[in-house]
């Protein structure tokens, strides 16, 4: 993978579509292993993790080409370990990091070496958390952890599923509610639809590539799909719809994000190297 | 007469008048008992429906000037919407099992896929006359007649020789090797697969591969040490150089390792070995971190790297890009002989590198300065480049793989932003004509250079969507 960027599509982008710009070179310090991003609808501005540089960059949101950060939290003060995925909470203004047994929080406007204003960890918060988005409307925190094919806990022998928390959750707090079942446990990437309270996640059961990667057998198989979960869905509990597969399209599936006006879900699929809109107005309703 | 006309007229206006008025008093009437009867309270006060907002772009309607106030109106339009979801928390009905079933077969309205064959590296096999190319969107090695030239009226030259499908283990693959004494093809994959695959001479289709050797994940450049029949790899994730026998396969371990604080290796990418005099030269994007290294060899294998396990939080550090130049038989945490690094050297996302042994001269692929430039072999500091091709002519866009054929002199560039690889003369320098250009789309075709997307996110204010590599 030689070439990370952030490129921008116009919504009817189809086929071999040129962006209208992309984010890439020696200024932007990015890295590979963009698994998150978030943009700020309020700011304006897009979050990027910076795997490499233990860093959370933020961009202009209409930022193009070899262009630096308008800020950086980076630094010892961080705590930031191999940062993967990034949330934001546009409303109240905070950025959400996920990374393994804990979440980060720092607040929207930190620039530099800044400490986190809250740290989820602890035994009774029983993250793994690989993913995070926030429901800001109705206050949560949702983290998932998936189980990468390896039954009830994932890779890092931290427990599966989407959990939801308080927003403001801090220290050793135990989740509000757990989604677990099938679908939950092999959940990744998520957002969240606040009008009507949906969670969407991708989901990816069966074999991820083993524990380092070297695994192939059944690899490339149709089986992933987006899930689709309420925020007050508990318990052991199917997603209420499924998008893309199980047994469609689906084989690799990566990115989510979700198109309210439209009532469209949009997912990007690693192995076909491409990226999918759906039109789903029964998700949206 | 006229008198009769005006009072009939006059008896006319006023009978309007009239009608006016009682459709006033009639719809006051109306809207005040509808009004009343909208404030009744029955029962406690419950919400009855919540509108959809508009989206948050204030900025469209607030001067730039009062930089605070979209922000506030965007946020307060959200608090509206929160203050009145917080009221409405009750477990939605699922929907039925029709309904899913329809959802779950329903096929995208659009996709965006590139289906042209995106080159990301190459090597040269000037024995047998051909070229070999790494290829990122569908997952291939092509090859190539060395003498392959698209014409400029066709949309793209055909491979003699295609390796791909899900029995070749390849995935993401950026680099390439030809072993000259066999032919046979080595192939680096970047991601996911973490394998080097080993194919004979002529492979083709879905091949598996004659043999396989476990690698670190995020292995990206290779190069051999004919003399000593080794190969040398770097590590993107563990800032490091391994180094494995030619013929080692499978678990085998590796014979040396290259890292360390010392080394200044920060996510390494290309790698090249100048024959002549034993050294290696390695291009780095410039950012690591700090990590403990007085830790067990991984998978129980001697010289594995000490992986990002290891890292310590909060230890990331940002760089300036560099070439660092180390002797072929380093190993351990070796400080390199000399580091080219620096403003002057116009180094951006350089991806790959070739040496020349007989020229004393470096080539390096920077990706997003769309240039190729060269360097003396023994630069060193901010070193100028004694040439660059860069340019529209030159057919140079988002170069990330660049090779030398030493026996016709000729240098070779992979270039991902145009589904091209484009070959000049060795001396070539500026913006000049390729010698040759094998092609894989029309040259008007896009390259959205999707690889590997992963993340994305959706552009509310501009419409747009968002993908990450």
């Amino acid at each position: 993978m030689g070439h990370p960027q952030i490129a921008a599509f116009a919504r009817l982008a189809n086929g071999g579509a040129k962006p209208v710009r992309a984010i890439a070179g020696q200024n932007t310090l990015f890295t590979r292993t963009i698994h998150d991003m978030a943009y700020d609808p309020v700011r304006d501005e897009i979050l990027v993790p910076s795997f490499y540089a233990f860093a959370i960059l933020t961009f202009r949101g209409d930022a193009n080409g070899d262009v630096s950060p308008v800020r950086k939290i980076f630094g010892p003060s961080t705590q930031l370990l191999n940062p993967q995925a990034v949330s934001i909470d546009a409303v109240h203004g905070e950025i959400f990091v996920p990374q393994g047994n804990q979440v980060l929080v720092y607040p929207r406007d930190s620039n530099g070496d800044v400490a986190p204003v809250r740290i989820l960890q602890g035994p009774d918060t029983g993250l793994g958390a690989g993913r995070v988005t926030i429901d800001a409307v109705h206050d949560l925190l949702i983290t998932a952890n998936a189980t990468g094919g390896e039954g009830g806990v994932n890779r890092s022998g931290r427990p599966a599923g989407i959990r939801i928390f308080d927003r403001k959750a801090n220290g050793n707090t135990r989740p509000l509610r757990v989604i677990t079942g099938p679908g939950a446990k092999d959940a990744w990437l998520m957002t969240t639809n606040p009008a009507n309270g949906m969670i969407f996640a991708v989901v990816r059961p069966g074999n991820t590539g083993g524990p380092n990667g070297d695994d192939i057998e059944g690899r490339f198989a149709p089986e992933d799909y987006v899930g689709v979960w309420s925020i007050f869905d508990d318990g052991d509990v199917p997603p209420r719809l499924t998008i893309g597969g199980p047994n469609l399209l689906l084989k690799d599936a990566r990115g989510i994000a979700v198109d309210p006006r439209r009532q469209d879900v949009i997912v990007s699929d690693k192995t076909l190297n491409a990226v999918f809109r759906f039109h789903v107005p029964e998700a949206f309703n | 007469m006229a008198h009769l006309v005006r009072a009939w007229r006059a008896s006319r206006m006023i009978r309007f008048l009239v009608l006016i008025a009682l459709v006033g008093t009639v719809t006051q009437a109306v809207l005040s008992w509808g009004a009343t009867r909208q404030t009744k309270v029955i029962g406690s006060e419950r919400l009855v429906s919540v509108e959809p907002l508009a989206e948050t772009n204030g900025q469209m309607c607030v001067p730039e000037s009062v930089a605070a106030s979209p922000e506030l109106i965007a946020s307060l339009r959200q608090e509206n919407l929160l203050s009145a979801r917080r009221q409405s928390a009750s477990i939605p009905p699922r929907p039925g099992n029709s309904v899913k079933s329809q959802v779950a077969a329903r096929k995208p309205v659009s996709t965006i896929r590139d289906p042209r064959n995106a080159f990301a590296g190459l090597a040269i096999d000037p024995i047998r006359n051909e070229v070999v190319i790494a290829e990122e969107n569908n997952f291939t090695l092509l090859v190539y007649d060395r003498l392959e030239n698209t014409p400029a009226r066709a949309a793209l030259s055909e491979p003699k020789r295609m390796i791909q499908g899900e029995k070749t283990f390849l995935e993401y693959a950026c680099s390439v090797y030809i072993d000259p004494e066999t032919g046979n093809i080595y192939g680096i994959n970047n991601d996911t697969l973490n394998w080097m695959t080993v194919f004979d001479r002529d492979a083709r289709g879905n091949a598996s591969p004659s043999r396989k050797l476990h690698t670190p994940h995020t292995t990206f450049g290779i190069v051999a040490d004919e003399d000593k029949q080794e190969l040398l790899m770097t590590i993107q994730d563990d800032h490091a150089v391994v180094t494995f026998k030619k013929n080692a396969k499978d678990q085998d371990a590796p014979v040396r390792l290259l890292q360390g604080p010392r080394t200044l290796m920060a996510d390494p990418h290309g790698i090249a070995l100048d024959s002549k005099t034993g050294l290696i030269y390695v291009t780095n994007w410039g950012t690591n971190q700090e990590r403990k290294y007085d830790v067990p060899w991984r998978y129980g294998k001697v010289n594995w790297p000490v992986g990002r396990n290891n890292n310590i939080p909060g230890s990331g550090k940002i760089n300036p890009p560099s070439i660092t130049v180390y002797h072929k038989d380093d190993k351990g945490d070796v400080a390199p002989l000399r580091v080219i690094q620096g403003p002057r050297t116009g180094l951006n996302w350089p991806t790959s590198i070739a040496v020349h042994p007989d020229r004393g001269e470096l080539f390096v692929a920077n990706d997003t300065a769309d240039t190729v430039t060269v360097y003396r072999t023994d630069s060193n500091g901010d070193a100028v480049p004694i040439r660059v091709l860069k340019g529209p002519r030159s057919m140079i866009k988002n170069p990330t793989g660049v090779a030398l054929d030493l026996k016709n002199n000729e240098l070779w560039v992979a270039n991902f932003g145009s589904h091209s690889a484009t070959v000049f003369p060795v001396d070539a320098a500026g913006d000049p004509v390729p010698r040759r250009v094998i092609r894989s789309g029309p040259v008007e075709s896009p390259s959205p250079m999707l690889s590997n997307p992963h993340t994305i996110a959706y552009d509310s204010k501009r419409d747009e969507l968002l993908v990450s590599n």
